[in-house]
């Protein structure tokens, strides 16, 4: 499923952490109705990417490109939105009243959250605080929040951490879903497996570094292993 | 944070009912001592001073909490990413938290009304000056707690940072009755800008500078909670936002406008006087011949020259300590010595004292002098038993403290009216 416009482009993206090269020249482009996996192990710099990509990091070099113009960080949340993994927001509020907020602050419509509470299963514990819930009802609120969000690119961070194999399907399902509603998604996924399952196109990083993109065919060919598996090209590339 | 203040602001109330009582007491027949039983400086102040203890050392922890929770859990990240710049964010915090400050006047006010059920005087003007006055410290000190979020990783170094300031500023309050350098400094505490209202004065140098230093530390809270900036951005942000608020500090503080709201005016000049002392248009040069830390020259400086400031616009003091002489430890004639400039003539006298200085303005002035009526103030004495109200501060007002927090923590969940809160109500 690819589109020919990049809605966003990533242009030789470079990000300095005192000492520490992050991230560096990282280029690539998504499109709309794209969904967009990025994959690497831990210390990657997936998390810092996709900040980056959402104007919550400064980049030392390269441009953040939308629709063809370059965006400064300040003006990126009006096309990006970035769902961060490991947080909580106001636990010790209830569900029901956290999403209201949300639904308020994002000016987001009523029928638009509930369909996405359904979708998400997240009737249940409504009544419930957030810090009450379970790794996966956390997880899931988060995705709700983050799809509650009215822009067009949405980056989700670790999206099917802590869902159990059921979860996931579903969680999977909804994600397409919204692409094929015209949204653009990357997504950071540390499961390869996972990533195999929902993504259009991948995007292979190690050490701050792009080592290949594009479908899983450009990265067998990339690798030479016509019959790889994700695991085999993950192992190979890097 | 209620449930400390309840109590607190209880407690200061009875001992100042108590003790005001046993001063009534001791003035009976007495006209003059009777003038001097202000129940804004025996009762109010005293017992809002549990107000500015509360909100010196607990109101930073709740400005702390309200954005610091927000940082930790990651709640700021989301909200930042919304169309709502990072100044509405602080901006609205810091609503949020004098909406609550507002709460914690309740007590407060109860006290007056206790007060006023036992037969005490209130002064409207002076009671709503000092209301005023707490307003604005409360103001800042959240901005300050916001301020220190902001640029600190934990909440706990940003507890440190904000009662830094609180400390600090009640510290420096001691430097006021200092003349000279120390006395300046005295400037920069929040707690001395908090005393002029509790004495009733409305000075509008002070309140706007109440004003720009809050606005200051909200903005620069704005700065450094904008992600995507680097920090060199943030400080070269941080000090144009210095440059700003100096600039408009400097011009508040030329705002020459005071009002006294006592009803006792114990802290100005008569308004006779002080009608005078305004036709004084040239500059004025007043060189006072003590040591500064001379107990003569602190009383001067308290009781004449704080309210000449007020009136006089263009007023330079000047101190000169006299030499000492050798033989006995004392000082040459020159010591207590008063010396006016004013408009090329110069005048001296050797009295140190507010009836001697007002004749000798106002004779160089060309005003007529207006001869000090006695002070109209009545006094009020009062001997009252405030120890019933004991149980409205220490059990009821804390009960119904809690209960409103219950209420309120079931209202959120209610008041979604849509098709799963529809679900909620019913379970």
């Amino acid at each position: 499923m690819l589109a020919a416009t990049p809605l966003l482009e990533v242009s030789e993206l470079t990000r300095i952490l005192g000492r520490f090269q992050v991230l560096k020249d990282i280029s690539f482009s998504v499109s709309e109705r794209e969904i967009v996996g990025i994959i690497g192990p831990n210390g990657a710099g997936k998390t810092t990417l996709m900040e980056c990509i959402a104007g919550l990091q400064p980049i030392n070099s390269g441009a953040v490109i939308v629709g063809g113009t370059a965006i400064k960080a300040q003006q990126r949340k009006q096309f990006v939105f970035y769902q961060p993994d490991q947080v909580l927001p106001y636990p010790e509020h209830g569900v029901m009243a956290t999403l209201l907020f949300f639904r308020d602050i994002f000016g987001t419509g009523t029928s638009r959250m509930e369909k996405l509470i359904e979708r998400l299963r997240l009737s249940q514990v409504l009544e419930k605080k957030v810090g009450e819930l379970s790794r996966g009802f956390q997880k899931r609120l988060l995705l709700t929040l983050g799809l509650m969000s009215p822009r067009p690119i949405v980056l989700l961070d670790e999206p099917f951490e802590g869902l159990d194999v059921k979860q996931v399907k579903e969680v999977v399902s909804v994600l397409q879903e919204e692409r094929d509603n015209g949204r653009c998604l990357i997504l950071s996924i540390h499961q390869i497996i996972d990533a195999q399952r929902i993504s259009d196109r991948l995007l292979l990083l190690n050490e701050g570094k792009v080592l290949g993109g594009g479908s899983l065919d450009d990265l067998r060919a990339k690798a030479g292993l016509p019959d790889g598996s994700l695991e085999d090209l993950f192992i190979a590339l890097t | 944070m209620m449930l400390v203040l309840c109590p607190l602001v209880g407690y200061s109330f009875v001992e100042a009912v108590d003790l005001y009582g046993e001063a009534s007491k001791s003035v009976i027949g007495e006209e003059l001592a009777v003038s001097r039983m202000a129940p804004l400086d025996g009762i109010l102040v005293p017992t809002f001073s549990s107000l500015y203890l509360v909100v010196t050392f607990l109101f930073p922890f709740v400005a702390i909490r309200i954005l610091g929770s927000e940082k930790q859990f990651g709640s700021l990240k989301l909200l930042l990413q919304s169309s709502a710049s990072s100044l509405t964010v602080v901006t609205v915090k810091a609503a949020v938290l004098l909406l609550f400050w507002f709460f914690t006047l309740i007590p407060g006010l109860c006290a007056i009304f206790f007060w006023h059920q036992l037969g005490g005087h209130i002064y409207l003007p002076e009671t709503v000056c000092l209301i005023a006055g707490h307003f604005l410290y409360a103001l800042l000190v959240a901005a300050i707690g916001l301020f220190s979020v902001a640029i600190t990783e934990s909440a706990q170094t940003a507890a440190i940072v904000t009662l830094s300031f609180t400390i600090s500023s009640l510290i420096l309050e001691f430097a006021a009755s200092n003349p000279g350098a120390a006395r300046y400094l005295s400037f920069l505490s929040m707690t001395a800008w908090l005393r002029q209202f509790e004495s009733g004065i409305f000075a509008l140098p002070v309140f706007l500078g109440f004003l720009v230093t809050a606005a200051a530390f909200l903005c620069l809270a704005a700065v450094w909670i904008t992600p995507g900036n680097f920090t060199s951005f943030k400080l070269k942000q941080s000090i144009a936002v210095g440059l700003v608020a100096g600039a408009l500090a400097g011009l508040s503080s030329n705002a020459f406008w005071y009002g006294d709201y006592s009803e006792h005016r114990r802290n100005s000049f008569s308004p006779a006087a002080e009608r005078a002392l305004k036709k004084l248009t040239h500059p004025l040069k007043m060189t006072v011949h003590l040591d500064p830390q001379d107990s003569l020259a602190i009383d001067f400086e308290q009781k004449v020259l704080s309210r000449l400031r007020r009136v006089v616009r263009d007023l330079t003091v000047v101190y000169v300590v006299p030499p000492e002489t050798e033989e006995f430890g004392g000082t040459k004639g020159q010591y207590g010595l008063l010396e006016f400039d004013y408009a090329s003539g110069k005048t001296q006298i050797g009295a140190i004292g507010e009836r001697a200085v007002l004749q000798v303005l106002l004779s160089i002035a060309g005003a007529v002098y207006d001869p000090e009526a006695p002070s109209s103030y009545p006094g009020y004495p009062l001997d009252a038993d405030a120890s019933s109200s004991q149980l409205w501060f220490y059990f009821v007002l804390p009960l119904i403290v809690l209960a409103a927090w219950w209420m309120t923590n079931q209202g959120i969940k209610l008041s979604y009216g849509g098709k799963h809160g529809e679900m909620l109500q019913k379970s």
